[in-house]
């Protein structure tokens, strides 16, 4: 039997890669080749001898042009550039969440300091003041007042990256002390996880805890099509409850789930590394994201 | 008549013939300043069309975005800027399709790059990913250069220069060549001649124009086709193996270009905008 090559893109190995790994030298159909970000250097003639590679790359803009320089080869990427382009940047998120239908909090975008302050003002206090490509609640910032919204909308125009001009601005959600981090893989729920803490963010990383959480044929649903939306194949959803029933947030490609692995009984890694094999051995026809733009029958049909 | 929205935040000469040469044509030239825009994910602008003037930085991709999902056209279109806009987008596009381009390498940390560049060998060109012409370019001539200039490169914050662009230094013969397609024609080629090696107006370098020959179009028309097509200029070398395209960018600056060539360039993009809009 031909063996699948199975390339994982990182540059730190946390506790999801090495389980990954560890996973994949257990197969006896895979032969697993470890691709370092920080070791590569490629060409604008990328053509690796690879059946499928598994982008768990922490950095946003190695991912993005690691994966657009494999694209033109003919290996499978999971995810694909335009998944990780639209899941890894919260304004492209937002809208096509929207535009699909799914739904999704509120959100303003503007682009300085003085328009991003009427466009608070307009939503009303609380708001969320996220950066586009922001992870781990990193520079999150809910804002309850005007005093706090020019402090902090000065300090983010001080930030050197061209992404923290871009001001995204969201409605503050009310949700019981806990969201919801589901599991996408290749077209199916495989498990979700309340995250509890009494910080409004509940991120793992700040310290929030896992407990199981059913997954209800709403949350499927929605999953589903959050997924769906953004392109993805193998992804993390971040949904709240409201009163009017879930709302989806955010969605993540590289996923972290070792958080989640303690309240979800499926083993995620074996299941990444399944549908790897499984997409690298053509059952999977390559999904487009639903982001198609600069196309004059779209536009008309939206105007 | 359009309603027609000029994306920019300073009105320069460029814009200034670009509204002129639009009144004449009778269309509503709305003057749209990122500054001002407020987006929500349900947005009604006034618009049949956006002209977008100034240099995309990836921030100001999500105007374009925005703008084409409320069903405005814009030129060039979000998918045109942003490739336009990343210059390894835009050198991967070329070498896919074949149209000649130097090589380049691309790396993640300082010590691959620095490998990277040896490889290449010396000269090389250090550009950053997401730029305007000129800045932040860098002739490496030796591993010493190159090891100075990545730590100093490691220190400016932004994420984008933590991507590494390392294009072969090709030898051209003191000028390169600039040409400018709209839609699907080649409207006017300059040479743009100078001492340095970056032959740039701002860098003290002379304009000419040049004949657009019949090489010279269809290596222009393919490149722009590449990346989407639009309102584009080519930046492009001559080299002993005929002409190689090192840059295709999002039309910008077009003053040095009026008078050496005697083409209505304002009049070539409007013509242009007026065929791509849907009426509505």
């Amino acid at each position: 039997m031909k063996k699948i090559k199975l390339g994982v893109l990182f540059s730190r190995l946390r506790l999801e890669e090495k389980l990954l790994f560890e996973e994949a030298r257990k197969r006896k159909d895979v032969e697993l080749v470890p691709i370092d970000s920080r070791e590569l250097i490629l060409s604008l003639d990328e053509h690796p001898k690879l059946d499928v590679i598994l982008d768990r790359e922490i950095s946003q803009s190695r991912a993005l042009y690691a994966l657009q320089l494999f694209e033109g080869s003919d290996v499978w990427t999971v995810n694909s550039f335009e998944a990780v382009r639209i899941g890894g940047d919260k304004m492209l998120t937002s809208k096509v969440l929207h535009d699909a239908g799914v739904p999704t909090p509120n959100v303003k975008i503007a682009f300085t300091k003085e328009s991003a302050l009427g466009a608070i003002e307009e939503i009303g206090y609380p708001v969320v003041l996220k950066p586009v490509d922001g992870s781990w609640g990193r520079l999150m910032a809910k804002i309850e007042n005007r005093t706090a919204a020019e402090a902090i909308l000065e300090h983010k125009a001080h930030l050197s990256s061209y992404y923290h001009t871009v001001f995204y601005i969201q409605e503050y959600v009310k949700k019981p002390d806990r969201d919801i981090r589901a599991y996408v893989i290749d077209g199916e729920t495989i498990g979700a996880a309340y995250r509890v803490s009494d910080h409004w963010l509940t991120n793992a990383a700040l310290g929030g805890r896992t407990i199981p959480c059913p997954v209800t044929p709403e949350l499927n649903e929605l999953c589903l099509r959050a997924c769906k939306a953004v392109g993805g194949q193998a992804i993390a959803v971040d949904l709240m409850e409201t009163p009017h029933g879930l709302t989806v947030h955010e969605v993540n490609c590289a996923m972290e789930f070792k958080a989640s692995m303690q309240s979800i009984e499926k083993n995620i890694p074996a299941l990444l590394i399944d549908y790897c094999v499984k997409a690298a051995q053509g059952h999977q026809p390559k999904p487009k994201a639903t982001l198609k733009t600069g196309d004059k029958t779209k536009a008309m049909a939206h105007a | 008549m359009l309603n027609l929205g000029l994306l920019c935040t300073q009105i320069k000469l460029e814009e200034k013939l670009l509204m002129e040469e639009a009144s004449r044509r009778v269309h509503n030239v709305i003057k749209a300043d990122m500054r001002d825009l407020v987006f929500d994910l349900e947005n009604y602008f006034p618009f049949d069309v956006v002209l977008a003037r100034d240099f995309m930085h990836p921030r100001d991709l999500s105007a374009l975005f925005l703008f084409e999902r409320a069903g405005i056209r814009t030129v060039n279109s979000y998918d045109v800027a942003r490739r336009c806009s990343d210059k390894v987008a835009v050198s991967k596009l070329l070498r896919q399709h074949e149209v000649p381009t130097p090589d380049v390498l691309i790396a993640f940390t300082q010590e691959s790059a620095l490998q990277a560049m040896d490889k290449l060998g010396y000269p090389v060109i250090l550009k950053p990913a997401v730029g305007t012409w000129g800045q932040l370019l860098a002739k490496v001539n030796d591993r010493e250069s190159a090891e100075a200039l990545l730590e100093h490169k490691d220190h400016l914050g932004s994420y984008y220069h933590s991507i590494f662009y390392m294009q072969k230094y090709i030898t051209k013969p003191g000028r390169d060549i600039q040409a400018l397609v709209v839609g699907d024609e080649v409207i006017c080629a300059i040479y743009r001649v100078g001492k340095h090696w970056i032959t740039h107006p701002d860098r003290g370098a002379t304009i000419k124009n040049c004949p657009v020959t019949k090489e010279l179009e269809t290596l222009c028309l393919r490149a722009a086709n590449v990346v989407g097509g639009g309102v584009l200029s080519i930046d492009l070398m001559e080299t002993k193996d005929g002409l190689t395209v090192h840059e295709v960018n999002s039309v910008g600056e077009f003053r040095h270009m009026l008078e050496p060539t005697g083409v209505n360039i304002p009049e070539k993009i409007l013509s242009y905008v007026e065929k791509v809009t849907v009426h509505v």
